[in-house]
């Protein structure tokens, strides 16, 4: 299924589809509004030989607060995103129309799901990254940029693979814009705020929370970054205590747990019966 | 996103960081990575400070601070390696400095005294001169406002361009 | 498979829940033009999606071109065209440029080219074909549907309810490119309420009813069978004038059909010289009388009230 100018075309109008205006506009201006609440002003002092570590540690956490700030209204953007592109179309009867194109159903599932994944993904790198290297620019700090951003790639590409495949499963289950939209907006902000319950709240259950989905990936990244403190979110000992493997996979696995079933069944099951 | 910076992080008034011990007639380099923020202090010596240091302008307040006496050789660069300030100093003390460039400012400290000491490197900034401390984030605001304008105006404009006449 | 014969559907069951959508369709489809007629509710548009492998059958089987409906749906819509009743398209995009996009999935060497003779062939090649799909009027989306269809001169075109949402003019051009695209060598599958129109491009009829075909066959031979003498009264109250009309010796039959009954008579005018009286015999108020003609629907409402399963 190697992508030929055909697919590549129906990729292209699927994602003019899915972000046609105001969208765009609105991804753009929401990921701006969160990024710039985070910029963290560029003002350090090291020794020179301790100064690309301390720039390490600033651009780390400048990532990383961005990241945790747009991930909530990220979450449930793509969600929405992902909602209207199958439950509207199956609604309107677009689906029914792509499903009878000579194209297989695998094809058409990768192509609505990625239209609004990969663009999503892309818009908060680039803009997310352009913000830390505007803010951190100096000789010493580019190819730190370079090295944290190629590592928040893969994990905002991660957590949205979740939301995406949360919101299809929901959408192609209840086959309606509205319910499938709301649904997915309760879930989002839900998941969202059981990662933030303190233990001073619930007691040590809440230790188990950064093993939620909305935690997981930005603890993953801030393994990578060499942070062992994560800001903003509740500790536990928990979080001190499992190795860095463990949240890649638990990320990987959050990603695909959803995706992979909904794959599945439309690919195999799935049927218009309206 | 304009009014957005009142809520995003400033620039800090006093920023003050403890490095490590200078042996005796040893020299220490300290990097101050600062953004465009206009004039201001560098202090050596300083542990805490609460209060104007001077030169700063504002209403004149006593100034509390915790310090420690050292006599250095000191030596401030700015980021085109321009010598802004080169004189023997006893800690504690302020330096004027205009951070009218974003880049690595270069402080040389030599311990000229009789016991190896840590000597504490600031910052500091008086109550005015807010645009340029918050320089970058103005800067990027406007940037971004702008981006975003000109694609609400594009798509608008398409949108509208675009619409076609139903036939009849 | 012979090579008159299209697709052949056989014993195919389907049930959404408790409702039997199809209890055991079977039908065939040949070379030519197909009418699949019934009414509401009939298992017309499930039969539709379920060729095109949007449902899978629950038993039976359903074979187009030589391949299973569900398991090679992929190959199968290679070599078909389908035309909605409500078609649905990517509306930012232009006419044309639609049209290639589903040229270049069909894998056709020249989309451009093939996309503006589909277009000219349903005389849809004025400027419209440059502006987007958003500001196109039903007639106009309706056309273009078709186009879609047609591109790449598929085996078997479907068309569900065609004319459905145009005007009576509009229907009258889309049953004249019908016949015109017939005349050229295109196959169809038509599903399709408006039995008038039907009649005027079917070769074969399918005729549906409650998920099962109740006829089918040439729509010529099947016309023929159609005896004269068919009456569709409206009589309030009418539960005491059909033991009358039962009893009466020039009646066949009485079926009731939703608010009329239909009379089949041995003897037309016998049947009319008596009605009357019986009517007020049943003191009843005989509010209509229509004799039923030679056609297609009264073929189907025949069919329909004798509940025949051949």
């Amino acid at each position: 299924m190697w992508p030929n100018n055909a697919l590549i075309d129906l990729f292209k109008a699927e994602i003019q589809k899915a972000w046609s205006f105001p969208i765009l506009e609105i991804a753009v201006g929401l990921i701006a509004f969160t990024t710039i609440a985070n910029i963290h002003v560029l003002l350090n002092i090291s020794t020179q030989t301790g100064l690309l570590a301390s720039f390490s540690i600033l651009i780390s956490d400048s990532f990383f607060d961005s990241l945790y700030s747009q991930m909530l209204f990220l979450s449930i953007f793509c969600g929405v995103l992902v909602s209207l592109s199958f439950a509207r179309d199956y609604e309107q009867g677009f689906m029914q129309t792509l499903l009878s194109s000579p194209v297989s159903r695998s094809v058409v599932f990768l192509v609505k799901f990625f239209a609004v994944i990969l663009p999503l993904t892309i818009l908060t790198w680039v803009m997310t990254t352009s913000i830390v290297f505007l803010n951190f620019y100096s000789g010493s700090s580019v190819m730190v940029v370079i090295e944290k951003a190629l590592w928040a790639l893969p994990v905002i590409f991660i957590a949205l693979m979740f939301c995406g495949g949360f919101a299809a499963f929901i959408s192609l289950s209840l086959k309606r814009t509205i319910p499938s939209v709301l649904t997915v907006v309760l879930a989002g902000f839900s998941i969202w705020y059981i990662s933030t319950v303190t233990s001073d709240v619930v007691g040590n259950i809440a230790n188990y929370f950064i093993l939620t989905p909305f935690p997981v990936p930005l603890i993953a990244l801030s393994r990578v970054f060499g942070r062992v403190v994560t800001p903003f979110i509740s500790l536990g000992d928990f979080e001190y205590v499992l190795p860095t493997w463990v949240f890649w996979v638990l990320s990987v696995f959050y990603a695909l747990v959803f995706l992979v079933p909904v794959y599945v069944y439309f690919t195999r099951r799935f049927e218009i019966r309206e | 996103m304009l009014f957005l910076n009142a809520s995003s992080e400033h620039v800090p008034r006093s920023y003050i960081y403890t490095l490590g011990e200078i042996p005796v007639n040893v020299t220490h380099v300290y990097v101050v990575s600062i953004a465009p923020v206009g004039p201001g202090n560098i202090s050596v010596g300083y542990f805490r400070i609460t209060g104007n240091a001077p030169g700063l302008g504002g209403p004149p307040s006593e100034l509390f601070a915790e310090s420690v006496v050292l006599p250095l050789h000191l030596l401030i660069t700015d980021p085109a390696n321009r010598t802004l300030f080169n004189a023997d100093i006893v800690t504690p003390d302020f330096f004027a400095v205009d951070f009218n460039t974003r880049g690595d400012y270069l402080v040389y400290l030599t311990n000229n005294g009789n016991k190896s000491e840590s000597i504490p490197i600031g910052v500091q900034f008086g109550e005015g001169n807010l645009q340029n401390r918050e320089f970058d984030k103005y800067m990027l605001s406007v940037t971004l406002t702008l981006i975003g304008v000109i694609l609400i105006v594009v798509g608008v404009v398409k949108k509208l361009v675009a619409k076609p006449v139903l036939s009849c | 498979m012979t090579a008159n014969i299209l697709g052949e559907f056989e014993g195919v069951v389907k049930r959404f829940k408790e409702i039997g959508a199809l209890n055991g369709l079977t039908f065939k489809i040949y070379k030519g033009v197909n009418g699949l007629i019934g009414p509401n509710g009939a298992g017309k548009t499930t039969t539709i999606r379920l060729s095109l492998g949007l449902i899978k059958p629950d038993t039976g089987s359903a074979t187009l071109l030589g391949f299973d409906c569900w398991k090679q749906s992929l190959d199968l819509r290679q070599r078909i065209g389908i035309l909605y009743e409500k078609p649905a398209f990517y509306d930012h995009l232009s006419g044309l440029d639609h049209l290639k996009l589903m040229a270049k999935l069909k894998k056709l060497s020249d989309p451009l080219g093939e996309s503006k003779q589909v277009l000219k062939l349903v005389d849809f090649d004025n400027e419209a074909q440059y502006r987007r799909i958003s500001g196109y009027s039903a007639g106009m989306r309706q056309r273009l549907g078709l186009a879609h269809a047609l591109l790449g001169q598929p085996e078997l075109i479907i068309l569900d309810e065609p004319t459905s949402n145009l005007d009576p003019l509009g229907r009258a051009q889309v049953i004249e490119l019908l016949n015109t695209l017939k005349k050229r060598g295109f196959s169809f599958l038509i599903s399709s309420h408006i039995l008038s129109e039907l009649e005027k491009v079917c070769d074969h009829v399918i005729l549906m009813n409650g998920g099962i075909a109740v006829r089918q066959g040439m729509l010529a031979s099947l016309l023929s069978e159609v005896p004269s003498g068919i009456f569709r009264i409206k009589v309030h109250p009418n539960e005491p004038i059909v033991d009358l009309l039962k009893q009466e010796e020039s009646v066949k039959s009485v079926t009731p059909v939703e608010n009329y009954l239909i009379v089949i008579t041995y003897n037309a005018h016998k049947f009319q010289q008596r009605l009357p009286f019986l009517v007020a015999r049943a003191n009843a108020f005989l509010e209509e009388v229509k004799m039923e003609g030679n056609d297609l629907e009264s073929l189907f409402k025949i069919a329909v009230a004798q509940g025949d399963k051949r």
